[in-house]
């Protein structure tokens, strides 16, 4: 047990004689709130965990990801825009159309390999940095807002505050959004990594979406998406 | 600061502040105190959203003891 556990459960075991003695031998109130504080702390203390992945790291591996996409990208020498689906094993799957104006992939099965082909339809199928992250089960029942600012906001603290409006197309407003690496290819495809973010969440709870603009403002950024299919 | 730890070291802070505003005015229902570290812990959770390892027993826990004692004293009203 850590030291800061094993503190808390002294905390706890103290407090509690305190609070016995002084409320019923002692009759002192305020000595009875305090140990009854104290051991709302050590409760406290109990339940945080100490070994909490720190939001630097998952950024990392995010940006780390996106670089490993885009050597890829660059390989196909692809800069469309994809379609952000999500197939019927839970995970978001990026679709690139390998032609001009194709829409999304109407079947939801999960590609067979790189490039998938639906009818006559061929996309690059990839799996964006945040796919796993919106199977969390953290996340689950919870609205967009509140997952986008679970996953950005308290998880990768890549913003500081994030809001969703909903009319014709999506628009998300992320406030202070912190710089990351530049990826000139996975911008052109994915999106920025927050907004491929907020994609991959998108899909997974609205239906496929793509990312239409992302506009920079003094203190926060606007990702507009458009559902394509509103299931 | 980790939020965590913040979150713990906030909380702290607020609890001993209480006692001793509470004590000094010479406050000697239980029931206010905790009330008190009640709506404490809600609004330092709400702002520093600290991670928690399981679901948070110890806020089901105040809330419940919270709804206890605000039952206790409507009862007390309407027996009087």
């Amino acid at each position: 047990m850590e030291r800061l556990h094993l503190f808390a459960v002294g905390l706890l075991i103290f407090s509690a004689l305190l609070t016995i003695i002084s409320y019923f031998l002692l009759s002192n109130i305020p000595l009875a709130a305090l140990a009854i504080g104290m051991i709302i702390l050590a409760i406290s203390i109990l339940l945080t965990p100490l070994q909490s992945f720190p939001p630097q790291a998952i950024r990392a591996l995010l940006e780390g990801s996106a670089l490993s996409l885009e050597a890829i990208l660059e390989e196909f020498d692809i800069s469309m825009r994809g379609y952000y689906v999500q197939a019927n094993d839970g995970r978001v799957y990026l679709y690139v159309p390998l032609k001009e104006g194709l829409g999304p992939p109407i079947k939801r099965s999960a590609p067979s390999g790189l490039v998938h082909v639906e009818d006559s339809s061929r996309y690059l199928s990839l799996i964006p940095p945040a796919s796993e992250l919106t199977k969390a089960s953290e996340i689950s029942g919870m609205s967009l807002e509140s997952a986008l600012t679970y996953i950005l906001v308290d998880l990768t603290e890549i913003a500081d505050a994030v809001e969703v409006t909903f009319d014709e197309v999506l628009t998300i407003r992320m406030k202070n959004v912190k710089p990351h690496v530049a990826a000139g290819r996975f911008n052109a495809v994915f999106g920025s990594l927050e907004a491929s973010i907020a994609a991959c969440l998108a899909a997974s709870l609205l239906g496929p979406v793509r990312i239409i603009k992302e506009v920079e403002e003094e203190d926060s950024k606007l990702v507009i998406l458009e559902v394509v299919e509103h299931e | 600061m980790n939020k965590n730890l913040l979150f713990n070291v906030v909380l702290g802070g607020m609890i001993i502040s209480t006692v001793g505003i509470f004590g000094a005015l010479g406050e000697t229902r239980l029931d206010v105190y905790v009330s008190m570290f009640t709506l404490e812990y809600f609004i330092a959770t709400a702002i520093l959203r600290p991670r928690r390892r399981i679901i948070d027993v110890l806020a089901i826990g105040l809330l419940a003891i919270f709804f206890f004692m605000v039952g206790i004293r409507i009862v007390e009203m309407f027996s009087t």
